[in-house]
């Protein structure tokens, strides 16, 4: 006796179906393959030597109290060094909402 | 084969941010029904901030609130200030997904894309 | 004397800071906009179209500025470039902000009439509040130069766009927005993995600073610069709907309102194209396409979605949707000028982005006009219209032959460029292409407005929706006049535009 969910799902299942979830499941594998060599290839995390720690991330640490009143960096960065990233938060927040209104509004 | 496992290893933040985009992708493709689709969506967006943030550590770096008198590390600001813009528009883009979903419940009372799809075309 | 000083230093600041202000002029506007009250109906038309004007202007003082001074860059907040974001005003970035604000201004005057038609009186305020975040935030994807900005910009425009699709209501536009907005999503979610990508190989945002860090972190760290550039691809290729993944286009497209699906496919797919092009170019060196021939891959597929573009067109009823599946087609010519690597293709691909937004905007809004006038949509109805309505038809007419390439449009400069680009750069194959798209469009484009003008109307198929023709508002009138003038002004003396695109080139290719 089959649960009646497992009955449907027998009836959803055709070869379109599968073929098109057996293509889904290899391109998803290729492309988790790719990423994980991708990772594995990536410099090492936590690494002082790393590209990343570079003269930009120096500076907003040593001057950024000093540049910009701010203790907290994070702060300082969001606030001062990169403002603009900060209004175009704000912006898309804004579009969102107006977007949001227009949208539930027209009939 | 040694080598690559532990190279996962030591980058285990990067394998797991890969790991959620991934899993993000696939729900993104196999599920039907649209909420499903936006929160895989946000899953994988999840896991591309997860690298961006884990991108800024630096071993035994403290929080970035800058105290000059005693000499320590501190990991990376930056990707952790850009990551707080881009939850934000994260959040936005998922709430107008979500107010054009509750549009298209209305109109055909299902969210499942599928369905959605068999009624557009069934009239015509 | 002092206050006519005063004036002076006022414009001064005005005019140094033009850079971010054709940004935020038109932010500012759509503030601005969200807080007038919604019962007048020309109050936010006629703010948008104010904002437009202070753009030009400042569109105006950049060009002149680029062109007698070199590029321009633009500290925001006074931050240096690896701290601060960068504002970068080239010939490119300034050719791509006149194409941009040319086009929507006259689409802004289209609007004014044509727009109560289609939206609700009350949404009018919100629907020009996302037109101008979305032009603003499409002028500050042309001018910035640093990648988690392009990403910020991108998901204000991505957000903008499906805003003026939805705004006019029904299952179809909401289901086009939708589609359009999740599949834009994981575009800039690509976009984003690989900046992150880039930022951890050469630990800068700033493109200029990526570009010197990117020859060792290729050397070191091959497979992450290829995925990045893969990820990339697959992200603009989705926002600019190049063929194997332009399904959302056709939708989103046809069933927004006529102004919305001008601007969508006259603009926003071609900024995408020019971005990809910058990370092609400025981050990427060419010794990276030996490695990985990716402009190779972006050809087939250039060809394929000329080609199928074309193909689907022919065979679509509903004369907005076949305009659509003819923006693929012609997104294609620009990626193919773009895979070429050439400058003489390169010219023709940067070319067509202007003459294309020119024509396809002009073609949605004499279509529009058609609908507005008439009710008529399907193609096979519209035999006999232009005697009923000999502007739009003709200016559709002009639109149909610079879409096919005939001499004395717009169209054939761009073609004739890429053509010659195809056989200076030894790839004879895709001159076939352009010439057989050339022929797709002529069967597709022409039997309209020769049926538009000799065809007999068959009262009896009318439909039902049809309505007798009413007279078409000047408002609507005049940009599609202007914008046919400009496709054969631009088709006779096209120097104008080349002068800034040949400056473009010769930095690309030195």
């Amino acid at each position: 006796m089959e649960r009646p969910e497992i009955a449907a799902w027998r009836g959803r299942v055709t070869m379109g179906g599968l073929v098109r979830r057996i293509l889904t499941y290899a391109f998803l594998s290729v492309i988790g393959f790719v990423l994980v060599l991708t990772v594995a290839e990536m410099p090492t995390y936590g690494d002082p030597g790393n590209p990343v720690h570079n003269e930009v991330a120096a500076r907003y640490l040593e001057l950024g109290t000093t540049e910009t009143g701010a203790p907290n960096t994070i702060s300082a960065i969001i606030t001062d060094y990169r403002a603009f990233d900060t209004l175009g938060e704000a912006t898309v927040l804004f579009t969102a909402i107006a977007a949001v209104i227009v949208c539930l509004k027209s009939s | 084969m040694i080598l690559l496992l532990s190279a996962l290893y030591n980058n285990v933040f990067y394998f797991a941010s890969v790991v959620l985009f991934v899993i993000g992708f696939y729900t993104m493709l196999v599920r039907s029904n649209l909420i499903k689709k936006l929160i895989g969506l946000n899953v994988m967006e999840t896991g591309v901030f997860l690298l961006f943030v884990s991108l800024g550590y630096v071993e035994g770096g403290l929080p970035p609130i800058v105290d000059h008198t005693n000499d320590v590390v501190y990991v990376n600001p930056l990707p952790t200030a850009l990551i707080l813009t881009g939850i934000v528009v994260a959040v936005s883009v998922t709430a107008f997904s979500l107010a054009l979903c509750v549009k298209l419940y209305r109109y055909y009372g299902t969210l499942d894309a599928d369905e959605i799809m068999q009624r557009r075309s069934a009239p015509k | 004397m002092s206050s006519l000083l005063d004036t002076f230093g006022v414009l001064s600041v005005f005019f140094w800071n033009a850079p971010v202000l054709v940004v935020l002029v038109l932010w500012a506007a759509a503030c601005l906009t969200s807080l007038l009250p919604s019962k007048g109906t020309w109050l936010p038309g006629g703010l948008a179209l104010a904002a437009h004007f202070l753009a030009l202007l400042l569109t105006g003082y950049l060009a002149w500025a680029v062109l007698s001074y070199g590029e321009i860059r633009y500290a925001l907040g006074g931050w240096l470039a690896p701290w601060g974001i960068e504002f970068l005003v080239t010939r490119l970035s300034v050719f791509m902000l006149i194409t941009i604000f040319s086009v929507s201004t006259l689409i802004v005057v289209y609007s004014l009439a044509d727009l109560p038609h289609d939206v609700e009186t009350r949404l009018l305020g919100g629907y020009y509040t996302l037109y101008l975040l979305l032009v603003g935030s499409l002028a500050g994807l042309c001018v910035t130069n640093d990648l988690f900005n392009m990403f910020v910009l991108m998901e204000v425009a991505a957000i903008g766009a499906c805003g003026i699709i939805a705004a006019k209501g029904g299952p179809e536009c909401t289901e086009a927005s939708l589609k359009y907005m999740i599949l834009s999503c994981l575009g800039t979610a690509g976009i984003l993995l690989a900046t992150a990508l880039l930022y951890k190989l050469t630990g800068h945002l700033n493109i200029d600073y990526i570009a010197a860090g990117m020859n060792t972190a290729v050397e070191h760290y091959p497979i992450n610069s290829m995925v990045a550039l893969a990820l990339f691809s697959v992200g603009y290729i989705i926002k600019a709907a190049l063929f194997p993944l332009h399904v959302w286009l056709p939708d989103a497209h046809s069933s927004a309102p006529s102004p919305s699906s001008a601007v969508l496919s006259g603009l926003v797919i071609k900024v995408y194209a020019v971005l990809y092009l910058r990370i092609l170019v400025q981050v990427y060196s060419p010794e990276v396409f030996r490695i990985v021939p990716v402009n190779e891959l972006i050809l087939v597929l250039a060809s394929i979605s000329i080609i199928v573009g074309s193909l689907y067109a022919m065979a679509q009823t509903d004369i907005k949707r076949m305009l659509a599946y003819s923006s693929i087609a012609q997104i294609g010519y620009v990626f193919l000028g773009i895979g070429l690597m050439h400058p003489t293709g390169l010219t023709g691909g940067l070319l067509h982005i202007f003459n294309h937004a020119m024509m396809k905007s002009m073609l949605f809004l004499s279509a529009g006009a058609v609908i507005y006038c008439t009710g008529i949509r399907t193609i096979k109805d519209m035999k006999g219209i232009g005697l009923q309505m000999p502007l739009a038809m003709s200016a559709f007419t002009i639109g149909a032959m610079a879409m096919v390439g005939i001499p004395a449009t717009n169209g054939f400069i761009s073609k004739l460029y890429l053509a010659m680009g195809t056989l200076e750069a030894g790839r004879p194959v895709y001159l076939g292409v352009i010439l057989m798209s050339s022929l797709l469009n002529g069967v597709y484009y022409l039997p309209i407005a020769i049926g538009a003008f000799f065809g007999q109307q068959d009262p009896e198929s009318w439909p039902v929706e049809r309505r007798d023709c009413t007279r078409l508002p000047l408002r609507m009138a005049v940009p599609i006049v202007i914008l046919a003038g400009g496709c054969l002004f631009f088709g006779i003396f096209p120097r104008h535009m080349l002068v800034l695109i040949e400056g473009t080139v010769a930095i690309i290719f030195p």
